[in-house]
């Protein structure tokens, strides 16, 4: 190697460059997302848990007493067999009803909660960002991504707890028993059989709703993951607001808090178990989601639109 | 005839708490240099470049990056500008081939004979269906330069290419940045805490130290400051002592039997005469020229302590 400093050599005329291209816009950024997300394990991690959990409900439910149950159906006169309607159904409705309790909330933490911290822990995200692309929708390709994933994941779920319940329970005649707290509460309620056509309507309207239920925690746990620097940190906090949300909701003596806790409004989608549907009281949950997850993502964009990158 | 500017940065500052990382760097990029950014570990070499390609906001200052003002224009400043900020990163999951696509998706996509094209230029091609998590480092800066050279870039940003290769990767990759600048026509900037990879391919340096730059300008000049001679002669002790004696020595340091003298080159014939005339045989002086490493060390050592004394006869800007 010479010591003297080579000369530099005359630049490419700019006739000869391909025209300056202009940089992914939102729709190719989310298929670039998507494609991302599918090729994650975590992706299929997410099935692989919610397939071990709608088993494990499955066993549960072979093994249960169903004492309390058919009391009531006794006392609606209704039928003094209450077997058949522990069937596929009621299973499907049980086992979803639980997954949104837990581990949904926890899926859809970890996937919101990685989209941009575990980028930039992976270093990735500079990589990202030094292309010409608009941060602004990086962070929408982001959110819209990780909304299809769980979307994917609810319609799994369902399909696949009525694929376990129809072989394994019976079919869905003579139908759903309508569940929710207008059984228990008020078990007078009519009609509280809900026909197994109109009961598999109700959960793909379930699916729906409670996919868009989840929008405040996924927005949440995406802001969280602008903020800190690592995922698990977003992740923990965004499932720990959650729960501690959930659990003051529950608990009797902070119900003048109920009001202002998120997850009052996300569980308004179990009322496509309910006898009937009330959509006045849905859509305005449904309305106090939505301003949530805006809120959620604005302050998202605000974040992230600043963010000094150093990761 | 001014010469085009491809990078300017203004007063560049940043300030992370109490750490000043950069502090007030005016930087310069002609089209066509391999421009090195050579400072120790810790010196805000990788900040600068972050706040350069918009990663991170600066506290003061400005940058113009191919004649735009950044962050404002950062969708059209980049858009010809390849970058690695510190050790590329890619996803592991995918193979190489799949990140510059994806990569490369980003920036408006690339033909696939783009891609194989710079999978050759940096020779990758026949790992480029592996993971990249498989990769070894130096298959990830490699990686990390297919990538840097998608958009077609005007300018190429690396920082500390060569960091984790051994001394046969570190050759390569030198032929390499040489080969993108003079066949391809890029313009390079490189940051860099090894002299001696900076002195063998830069045309043009800055010398960063604590956020502050040192110098600026063309390698040559920096080296030439310097005016040293080695002086071979005979008897020894005798020829020390003559020029011990001689008016602007600046300096004398003896080496296994030769001196070393600093004076200025134009007294060298005075000393010569000098020493014949005192009875010495010189059989040898010759210019000394500095390593960047003595002029470096002397920059930013603690020798270095006195010359921020007077840090404006540090800065000779070439123009
Ligand atoms: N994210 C950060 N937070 C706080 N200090 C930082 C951060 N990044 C860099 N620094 C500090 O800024 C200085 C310059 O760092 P850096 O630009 O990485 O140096 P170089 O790349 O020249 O080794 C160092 O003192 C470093 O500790
Ligand atoms: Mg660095």
């Amino acid at each position: 190697m010479s010591d003297t400093p080579p000369a530099p050599a005359p630049a490419a005329p700019a006739s000869e460059r391909a025209p300056v291209p202009r940089g992914a816009g939102l729709f190719r950024l989310l298929e670039l997302e998507t494609i991302k997300l599918a090729r994650r394990r975590t992706f299929w991690a997410g099935f692989g848990l919610l397939g071990v959990f709608a088993v494990l409900v499955l066993v549960g439910f072979h093994y249960a007493e169903f004492g309390g149950l058919a009391r009531t159906l006794r006392r609606m006169g209704a039928s003094a067999d209450f077997k058949p309607y522990v069937n596929g159904l009621l299973y499907t409705g049980w086992a979803t009803w639980l997954g949104y309790y837990l581990l949904i909330p926890l899926y859809v933490s970890v996937v919101f909660g990685f989209q941009i911290a575990g980028e930039a822990r992976e270093g990735t995200l500079r990589t990202m960002l030094v292309r010409p692309v608009w941060r602004g929708q990086v962070l929408a390709a982001k959110f819209l991504s990780g909304y299809l994933y769980v979307l994917v994941l609810v319609v799994f779920f369902y399909l696949f707890c009525l694929a376990l319940g129809y072989p394994f329970l019976g079919s869905g005649k003579p139908g759903l028993v309508a569940f929710g707290k207008t059984f228990f509460n008020d078990p007078s309620h009519f009609p509280w059989i809900i026909p197994e056509a109109k009961a598999i309507q109700r959960m793909a309207l379930g699916c729906i709703l409670g996919s868009l239920a989840l929008a405040p925690l996924a927005s949440l746990a995406l802001l969280l993951s602008t903020l800190v620097e690592t995922p698990v940190a977003a992740i923990i906090t965004a499932f720990s607001a959650y729960m501690m949300s959930t659990l003051l909701g529950e608990v009797e003596f902070f119900v003048k808090l109920r009001p202002y806790l998120f997850t009052t409004y996300t569980t308004f989608w179990k009322g496509v178990f309910y006898p009937e549907l009330d959509w006045r009281e849905m859509g305005r949950s449904a309305g106090y989601c939505g301003l949530y997850t805006a809120a959620f993502l604005a302050a998202a964009w605000a974040a992230f639109r600043w963010r000094d990158v150093r990761g | 005839m001014a010469a085009e500017l491809v990078l300017r940065t203004e007063k560049l500052a940043k300030r992370y708490g109490r750490i000043q990382a950069v502090d007030g760097v005016s930087l310069e990029v002609q089209r066509g240099d391999i421009f090195g950014f050579l400072g120790p570990n810790g010196a805000g070499k990788t900040t600068t470049i972050r706040m350069i390609v918009g990663l991170i906001r600066p506290t003061a200052g400005r940058v113009e990056l191919l004649g735009r003002p950044m962050p404002a224009a950062r969708r059209t400043a980049l858009a010809r500008v390849g970058a690695i900020v510190e050790t590329p990163a890619f996803y592991g999951f995918l193979s190489g081939r799949a990140n510059l696509e994806l990569f490369a998706a980003m920036s408006g996509g690339a033909p696939r004979a783009r891609v194989d094209r710079v999978l050759e230029v940096v020779g990758l091609q026949g790992r480029d269906r592996d993971l990249a998590g498989t990769y070894s480092y130096g298959m990830r800066q490699r990686l990390g330069i297919a990538q840097a050279l998608l958009p077609d870039p005007v300018l190429i940003l690396l920082d500390e290419p060569s960091l984790g290769l051994d001394p046969r990767g570190m050759k390569e990759m030198r032929d390499l940045i040489l080969d993108l600048n003079r066949v391809h026509g890029i313009t390079v900037c490189l940051s860099s805490h090894l002299l001696a990879e900076v002195q063998q391919v830069c045309n043009r340096i800055a010398i960063l130290d604590h956020g502050k730059l040192l110098y600026q300008g063309e390698v040559g000049r920096l080296l030439s400051r310097t005016e040293s001679f080695r002086v071979r002669a005979e008897p020894a002790e005798q020829a020390r002592h003559a020029v011990a004696g001689f008016p602007d020595v600046a300096g004398v340091r003896g080496e296994n039997g030769v001196l070393v003298v600093d004076l200025p080159a134009d007294r060298v014939p005075e000393l010569n005469a000098r020493l014949v005339a005192g009875g010495v045989r010189v059989f040898e002086i010759s210019p000394v020229q500095a390593s960047l490493e003595e002029v470096f060390l002397q920059l930013t050592g603690p020798a270095a302590a006195d010359a921020s004394a007077h840090p404006s006869s540090l800065k000779t800007c070439a123009s």
